[in-house]
């Protein structure tokens, strides 16, 4: 069980982004995190890769700290190298020797080659592979539906279900909260630092309409404060 | 007119402020540099063996400006005809070797500079990127992505600039020029940085990082250096302290531009950082009272790298 125990983070001092984060999430779950932008979930992602120490509180897999060996990180925004075939770019992750053809060919990339000549969702898919490859027992995955087509959305949502292992835990964000429905146990709405809720697979019907509620009620004062 | 005179005018204006905002202890290096090169090419044009050899190395400076520059179709938008621009401009940078073949009298080679700029300025731009760009020898290996990506993007002019150094080798130092260009070229591979996950795809420390980095990537540059280098010591065993020079010289400036980027590292952005560190340390290449600089580079931006690259690969200490 990947275990996230009163995480505090600030980047300056006295401005805190997250305020005690609290999350348990067991092997062989995907668990989803939705909030509204600057409630903290890249931060959180962030600190459970440890590019940001946290001011106080714990992570642990299987009762010991979790070490970044023990993470594969998706993230966000994906950069590669100028010039830089699929093909370059999976072999520098380490993993088992994996066939890319077939990878290639399920996701529809052209491994062969540079990823210049990628589109936003095939960067996208060459990025999760590399996730994928490293076979890691953590898995973060940032936006994982950004940029992607369709057919895409199936197949990553698909693979999420066959990457669910009894000795795995996956956390992922999405601003597309149908995406997460599809293939999450639990999702955690975070607001302003703090878990505010979290919902079991039944709930997330209310929670997709809460949500709603929360974006038209600040909708509804944003047009307020704009036209009169 | 064959020269674009408001864009002669905007050149000595930008020339200008440049020269006010650098910091006085750097423009009297920068003077020094400039003077020791004035005084060097003036000296070898006496014979004109010397100053053939000077318009060679002229017309590759200039040849490898024409292809670096990132305003080809800027250019192209505000002039009709974007070579007068290119004559202007190079006429400018090359003024005082023509005034130096003048005050010598060497006409032949100065019509050859003449015509070098003529022909750079009218040849066309670089092509654009292709979709797989030039095949890259199987020996250089994935994790060197850098030179993998570079041979695949300059792989031609590399190509070209080796082929010239192993020609011109009939002509003591002649190939050694060609050497510094292809070491300028091979330097413009570390100048972004790459996505995070690939620099912590490698699970090390920044000190094996490092280390493993700059053994590999030396390794790689010396092993291409080292073959025209053995033959043109056994051509001119006179030159043999210079040639070793130049080889610290060129692995130091090539580990200086591996510190510089992982100094300023940040992802998927240019390393536009560090410019006169690598600017006095390339002509330290062939400028011996300068190694001295470039090693001081070395030890501060060693020092700079660890630092920054420590908050990335902390985790794995």
């Amino acid at each position: 069980m990947l275990t996230i125990e009163n995480i505090h983070v600030a980047y300056q001092k006295g401005h805190e982004i997250l305020k005690g984060i609290q999350l348990y999430i067991p092997n062989g779950e995907v668990h989803g995190l939705v909030g509204l932008n600057g409630a903290g979930k890249t931060t959180l992602l962030n600190t459970l890769f440890q590019f940001i120490p946290p001011l106080a509180g714990h992570i642990t897999y299987q009762e010991k700290p979790l070490e970044r060996k023990e993470v594969a990180y998706l993230e966000a925004e994906n950069f590669f190298y100028p010039y830089m075939t699929g093909y370059e770019y999976l072999d520098l992750f380490p993993g088992k020797q994996t066939d890319y053809n077939i990878w290639g060919e399920v996701f529809n990339l052209p491994l062969k080659e540079i990823t210049e000549s990628y589109s936003t969702g095939m960067r996208k898919k060459l990025a999760l592979l590399a996730v994928l490859k490293q076979d890691k027992p953590v898995l973060i995955l940032d936006e994982p539906f950004n940029g992607l087509d369709l057919e895409s959305v199936q197949i990553v949502t698909h693979l999420l279900n066959k990457l669910r292992k009894p000795d795995r835990a996956i956390l992922i964000t999405s601003h597309i909260f149908e995406t997460l429905t599809h293939c999450c146990d639990q999702i955690h709405y975070l607001e302003k630092g703090i878990i505010k809720k979290s919902y079991s697979k039944e709930e997330f019907d209310r929670l997709g309409n809460e949500l709603r509620e929360t974006i038209n009620s600040r909708i509804d004062t944003l047009s307020t404060e704009l036209f009169l | 007119m064959i020269c674009n005179l408001p864009f002669l005018k905007f050149r000595f204006r930008q020339t200008g402020k440049f020269l006010k905002e650098i910091p006085v202890p750097y423009l009297v290096l920068l003077g020094g540099a400039v003077g020791i090169l004035f005084y060097f090419c003036s000296l070898w044009s006496m014979h004109p063996k010397g100053a053939w050899i000077i318009t060679g190395c002229a017309v590759l400076i200039l040849l490898y400006r024409h292809l670096q520059r990132k305003d080809h179709s800027f250019l192209a938008l505000i002039d009709e005809n974007p070579p007068r621009i290119y004559i202007s401009d190079y006429l400018l940078l090359l003024g005082p070797l023509l005034v130096i073949f003048l005050f010598r009298l060497q006409w032949l080679p100065l019509l050859g500079v003449l015509a070098g700029i003529t022909v750079v300025s009218l040849s066309p731009p670089p092509r654009k990127k292709t979709d797989k760009g030039i095949p890259v020898p199987s020996f250089i290996p994935v994790c060197t992505f850098e030179i993998r990506s570079g041979f695949r993007q300059y792989g031609i002019f590399l190509t070209v600039l080796y082929t010239g150094a192993c020609l011109a080798l009939f002509l003591p130092y002649l190939s050694l020029f060609f050497l510094w260009f292809y070491t300028a070229n091979f330097s413009q591979f570390y100048l972004r940085g790459e996505g995070r996950d690939i620099l912590v795809g490698s699970e090390q420390n920044t000190t094996s990082f490092l280390r493993s980095k700059l053994e590999l990537h030396l390794k790689i540059y010396g092993s291409t250096l080292l073959p025209v280098c053995v033959i043109y010591t056994f051509l001119y065993p006179a030159h043999t302290g210079f040639i070793l020079y130049f080889i610290v010289a060129g692995l130091a400036y090539i580990g200086l531009l591996i510190l510089i980027k992982y100094s300023f590292y940040h992802p998927g952005e240019a390393v536009t950082s560090g410019q006169t560190a690598i600017g006095f340390s390339f002509l330290g290449m062939i400028f011996p009272p300068f190694l001295l600089l470039i090693f001081l580079y070395l030890f501060k931006y060693y020092g700079s790298a660890r630092k920054h690259l420590n908050s990335y690969l902390h985790a794995y200490d």
